[in-house]
């Protein structure tokens, strides 16, 4: 809060329940703004700005990030999301849900004169019990269940893309983040590169085994396309520089400086030939054998010239991070000296080849041997769609890579925030809960029920009957049930493969109660312009 | 082969500076096949030939720029039209409409269209003529045949930002935002320098960030044949000042032997709130921050090897930073509005493009930008001064030599542009160990006394037969007798064609000749201006007034300024530090 204290130090002090008040319809507005999004029928937003610019999403994390959020409530929510999203990549818009709910719901009890104490207490004793139940929910992972990987990839990409591009997508995530997994070490998603062409369309997006560069070759006379390849991946600098030994031109006579810079000029000289060498020493005449410098330096028009001349394929100022990719997808080692340039340093590609898209060039490097670095190669019409489907990979990638590490999933269309309150309710009734925190306990257990309910209505069902649906059931079934979002029916998450995960469930438990808690336990807030506070957190 | 430089643009004003920068480099371009582009600058160092997917050629700066989160929302209209996606069309207000073409392939159910702030975006007057007179690809009013005179376009009103009067083109890949910051952003601004260094560290781990500053520039650096190395405009006075050392330590990393031109600008103040208490901590932090950037750019320390090769030039119109602030009261032959940043800014573009001929020109007589920061900071004296004469003197029929001998030695008129340093030219107590100017918009036709010279002032035949560059050089070295110093002479004048602001003296002609009798009806269009970078112990100045601020007193006094971040008191004090240090580099007596 002490933020607002910065904005505007004359701000007057509000009597506590108005702060309360504020507090809660800062987090309702935020809440209304993403409500409509959540889940596999939640609505896409188009952000289109004045100018033209287009941002398609339905992405709470991305949304939040879009607007400029000045009510400091809102503020510190837009930030719990992003927490949310740095640590598991996923239920960003859950989160902003049910901070809102617990949050109205607490007000129910404080308006009949409750104190906020009291309510979270009962938050506390439920977020307890509420993890109890994630964990006996979960379901273990047994060795490499890949159908379950492709179960959480798809439902993580059919609440971002469309449902043809996300079942495209599925196997490529799935695909790529088992390609990166190296025994008893932890998954690197770097590993995975991801390389965007305005290209096609979005169906056109594929996982390459091997690595996409975003530039090529910049010698006329380089061959394009060549199989059987050699790859150098070097850190060299090949670019004649001036430097202060020739600089400094007020002290030196021209002849002395040009004489310094042809003995500079001969150091790079000197370094190309020994690439050039190495090559000559791998590929024989005759043996159909090719090589292919990747170098993160500078390399200079009188280098590559050297370089073409002799049959090589260079590319310069390649990404400092396609250094570890390269050796990981080709093998070899990176070289950081032309002294260090031997035979088992080379890497090998079956194929490399360029594609070129008006100005921009793509260097394909396929046909690995058992590739640890794969790219994902995200084609689409427009910038917009492409950034869509980006976002879209990104989150089925973390999706998989949360199973790999949790090694358990927790059905998903709400099963797991429905049960928690027929859980929680059976707690109080069974009256393990003393006193008035009770009351606590109970809001929190109506609150869980907002995604169920937004599920529902966010697919056009009445949410109040599809909860009526879900408790006959679940007492019928003792099983977990959740929403079927194209019926309004009951439907069985575990049958339909539809899961959560479960470091985003418990990150949410654990923040959600947090902030609400702190919300609800503000004494005092700041006045800072009132008037001009907006609850709609944009 | 061009030594190529890559711009960089960190900051609101920073931008507000580069959008005039541009428009003075378009302006200069000739679109007519009978008055072709001068020859006498290599067009190729700023910028680079590209197509489209359509096969159009494209021709656009080599440039990395950085503003607030949304403060880049009309993309579209920066990047022109120019590599525009294949289905999109745009309405007569330069709108993009969906094609309409197809089933929406984004999503099965609902997508809910939000405008955002739409009548905020709305194209004034200048950027529509700018869009209607060259349907999609927007080139300066150069090529334009209507009659503009400035004052029909209320620029000084409709400018809100540096994009209002952006007259050019940026390649899509040199926008880039700020990922967690928006322009007066409340609860949290973005006012620190300490905020800054951590909002590099985050945009380079964001996965939203769409268009990372880094791998932009390492696109264009891939590009460049033999790249020189870089020109950064950056805001010193808030975040954008952390960011940027952030920024260099990078550019240290990847391109550690190239150099960089680097110049911290300080914006005019905005208007002051009755908050007195209010003000006075925010015109410290201001300094604050710029003290801090100035000592982790200027103090070379590090790792000397890897280090870029920098000199630092401070920018502003205010000659005094420190409270009671001052601006600089008018150039003499320029009558800006000191609180305006779109007038301020245009002097100060006008003043860095006008020396940046040096290292420009297609001639052999190019100043390699490594000689020049080497010739600037001699001594590990890494901040210099800049001065300027926009415009500068010249008589309708003035030669070179004539025109220099007019200028008087008393009133020298002279403006500094580097805060707290007194002109750096007029006073003889002042020891300047460098200096590199460039003087612009001489006809070449000028560079040779008049026989009617010769013999008026008795010239021998060796001066009346020196070239352009000795003359000037000699010219300089009146002034400062020891000092060393270099001068490039150049034809090509600063074109000062809409949207640049017309706040000349009406002793300035059309053509920009100093006149007796000042009737003008017409807009300047053009003007010789001369430019120059200075290493001066009057830097001392500034450097001292910059420690006093960044002392321990502040701190006592603003224990916030620090907070605001994740700077630790000790990196502080090491920079505090440095800036003593530096200071005192200007004080010794080896040169
Ligand atoms: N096919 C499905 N049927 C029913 N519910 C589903 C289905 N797929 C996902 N869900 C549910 O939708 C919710 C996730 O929705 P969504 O991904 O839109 O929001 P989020 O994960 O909270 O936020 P984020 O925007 O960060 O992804 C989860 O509760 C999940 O169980
Ligand atoms: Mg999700």
């Amino acid at each position: 809060m002490s933020a607002i204290m910065a904005a505007n130090p004359r701000a007057e002090v509000a009597r506590a329940s108005e702060a309360l008040a504020i507090n809660i319809s800062a987090a309702m507005g935020v809440q209304d703004y993403l409500k409509s999004n959540l889940g596999p029928k939640g609505s896409m937003k188009m952000l289109v700005s004045g100018a033209g610019d287009i941002k398609i999403t339905k992405d709470g994390n991305v949304l939040m990030h879009e607007s400029q959020i000045k009510h400091p409530t809102a503020a510190l929510i837009a930030r719990a999301a992003t927490a949310q999203d740095d640590v598991t990549g996923d239920g960003t818009t859950s989160i902003v849900l049910l901070i809102g709910e617990l949050l109205k719901q607490a007000q129910v009890y404080m308006t009949e004169g409750l104190h906020p104490r009291l309510i979270t207490e009962g938050f506390n004793a439920a977020r307890e019990k509420a993890l109890e139940l994630l964990d006996q929910m979960s379901v273990k992972l047994t060795g490499d269940d890949r159908e379950k990987l492709l179960e959480i990839a798809r439902t993580s990409l059919r609440t971002k893309v469309h449902s043809k591009t996300a079942d495209l997508l599925t196997s490529i995530v799935t695909e790529a983040v088992l390609a990166v997994r190296r025994d008893n070490e932890q998954i690197d998603l770097h590993m995975v590169e991801i390389m965007e062409m305005v290209h096609r369309s979005e169906m056109d997006t594929t996982l390459v085994r091997g690595l996409v560069l975003d530039h090529g070759a910049r010698h006329p006379d380089m061959p394009k396309r060549v199989t059987n390849a050699s790859i150098l991946t070097c850190n060299v600098s090949l670019e004649y520089e001036k430097t202060e030994v020739n600089s400094g031109f007020f002290y030196k006579s021209p002849e002395e400086r040009e004489k310094m810079v042809m003995a500079e000029r001969q150091f790079i000289i000197d370094r190309v030939e020994k690439i050039i060498a190495l090559k000559k020493a791998v590929c024989k005449a005759g043996e159909n054998k090719n090589f292919v410098v990747i170098n993160q330096k500078g390399i200079d028009p009188l280098s590559l010239d050297m370089l073409a001349k002799e049959g090589i394929m260079a590319l310069r100022r390649a990404k400092r991070r396609n250094m570890e990719r390269l050796t990981l997808a080709c093998g070899g080692i990176a070289v950081n000296s032309v002294d260090d340039l031997k035979e088992d340093a080379l890497g090998f590609a079956g194929s490399v080849y360029e594609h070129v898209l008006g100005e921009d060039k793509y260097t394909f490097i396929e046909d690995c041997k058992n590739p640890q670095s794969v790219t994902i190669l995200i084609r689409g019409p427009n910038k917009h769609t492409i950034t869509q489907v980006k976002d879209g990979v990104r989150d089925g990638l973390r999706a998989v890579l949360n199973t790999l590490e949790d090694g358990a999933l927790v059905p998903g269309a709400g099963a797991f925030e429905f049960a928690l309150r027929e859980h929680l309710l059976k707690f109080v009734n069974e009256g393990h809960v003393k006193g008035k925190a009770r009351f606590g306990v109970q809001a929190y257990a109506e609150a869980f029920l907002i995604i169920p309910k937004t599920l529902a209505q966010n697919a056009g069902f009445d949410g109040q009957d599809v909860m009526v649906k879900l408790q006959e059931e679940s007492r019928q079934s003792h099983r977990a049930v959740g929403v079927d979002c194209d019926t309004g029916n009951v439907s069985f998450p575990e049958e339909l493969g539809i899961w959560d995960n479960v470091r985003v469930k418990k990150q949410q438990i654990n923040t959600c109660t947090l902030i609400a808690t702190n919300l609800l336990l503000v004494d005092e807030i700041m006045r800072a312009g009132l008037s001009s506070l907006k609850a709609d957190g944009s | 082969m061009p030594h190529e430089i890559i711009s960089l643009q960190i900051g609101n004003y920073a931008n507000f500076v580069g959008a005039h920068f541009w428009n003075l480099q378009e302006a200069g371009f000739s679109y007519n096949s009978q008055q072709p582009t001068s020859r006498e600058v290599d067009v190729d160092v700023l910028y680079r030939e590209g197509e489209t997917l359509r096969g159009e050629s494209t021709f656009t700066p080599r440039l990395v720029v950085c503003d607030y989160h949304g403060s880049i929302h009309s993309r579209r209209a920066i990047a022109g039209g120019l590599y525009q996606d294949d289905n999109e069309i745009l309405d007569k207000n330069g709108n993009r409409i969906e094609s309409g073409q197809g089933e929406n392939t984004s999503w099965d159910g609902t997508v809910k269209v939000e405008k955002q702030n739409p009548e905020e975006d709305a194209p004034n007057h200048f950027l529509r003529e700018v869009r209607e007179s060259h349907k999609r690809i927007p080139v300066l009013p150069n090529g334009l045949t209507k009659r503009r005179r400035h004052a029909d376009y209320g620029l000084e009103k409709s400018v809100r930002t540096w994009s209002d009067f952006l007259g050019v083109a940026y390649h899509p890949r040199s926008l880039s935002t700020l990922s967690n910051y928006w322009i007066n952003d409340l609860p949290t601004p973005f006012d620190g320098y300490s905020a800054g260094l951590e909002e590099w560290r985050s945009c380079l781990n964001d996965s939203l960030q769409q268009n990372s500053l880094e791998e932009s520039l390492r696109h264009f650096v891939e590009e460049c044949e033999n790249m020189a190395g870089f020109q950064l405009l950056l805001d010193g006075h808030n975040g954008f000042g952390g960011y940027s050392s952030a920024l260099l330590d990078h550019l240290s990393d990847e391109y550690g032997h190239k150099s960089a031109l680097v110049y911290p600008l300080f914006p005019p103040a905005p208007p002051q709130s009755d908050d007195a208490e209010g003000n006075a901590r925010k015109d410290c932090q201001g300094l604050f921050n710029y003290g801090l950037f100035v000592a982790s750019t200027a103090s070379g320390s590090g790792n000397s090897s890897t280090r870029l090769h920098s000199a630092c030039v401070p920018l502003s119109l205010m000659s005094k930073l420190t409270r009671p602030r001052e601006t600089l009261p008018g150039l003499p032959l320029a009558h800006f509005r000191p609180d305006s940043f779109y007038h301020t800014s245009a002097i100060l573009a006008g003043a860095i493009d006008s020396f940046g001929l040096v290292y420009r020109l297609s001639s052999p007589e190019r100043v390699h930008l490594r000689d020049a920061v080497d010739a600037i900071t001699p001594h590990q004296r890494k901040v210099a001064a800049m001065s300027t004469m926009l415009p500068f003197p010249l008589r309708q029929n003035d030669s070179l030599f004539s025109a220099l001998k007019a200028i008087d030695a008393e009133y020298l008129p002279v403006t500094s542009l580097t805060p707290h340093v007194k002109t750096p030219l007029i006073d003889s107590q002042n020891r300047c160990y460098s200096q590199i100017m460039s003087l612009r918009g001489v006809p070449r036709t000028r560079w040779q006394c008049s026989g009617e010279e010769i013999r008026s002032y008795r010239l021998s035949h060796e001066v009346a037969s020196m070239s352009a560059n000795r003359l000037f050089e000699d010219f300089m070295s009146s002034y400062c007798p020891n000092t060393y110093g270099v001068g490039r002479v150049t034809e090509l004048p600063c074109y000062t064609a809409l949207p640049f602001p017309q706040f000349f003296s009406p002793s300035i002609s059309e053509d920009g000749f100093t006149v007796s009798s000042g009737n003008r009806i017409e807009d300047v269009k053009r003007l010789p201006v001369m430019a120059g970078l200075h290493s001066t112990d009057k830097v001392a100045d500034l450097l001292q007034e910059l420690t006093t601020t960044c002392s321990k007193t502040t701190l006592n006094k603003y224990p916030r300024l620090l907070q605001s971040g994740s700077m630790e008191l000790d990196e502080y004090k090491e920079s505090f530090e440095r800036l003593q240090e530096l200071a005192g580099r200007y004080r010794e007596n080896d040169f």
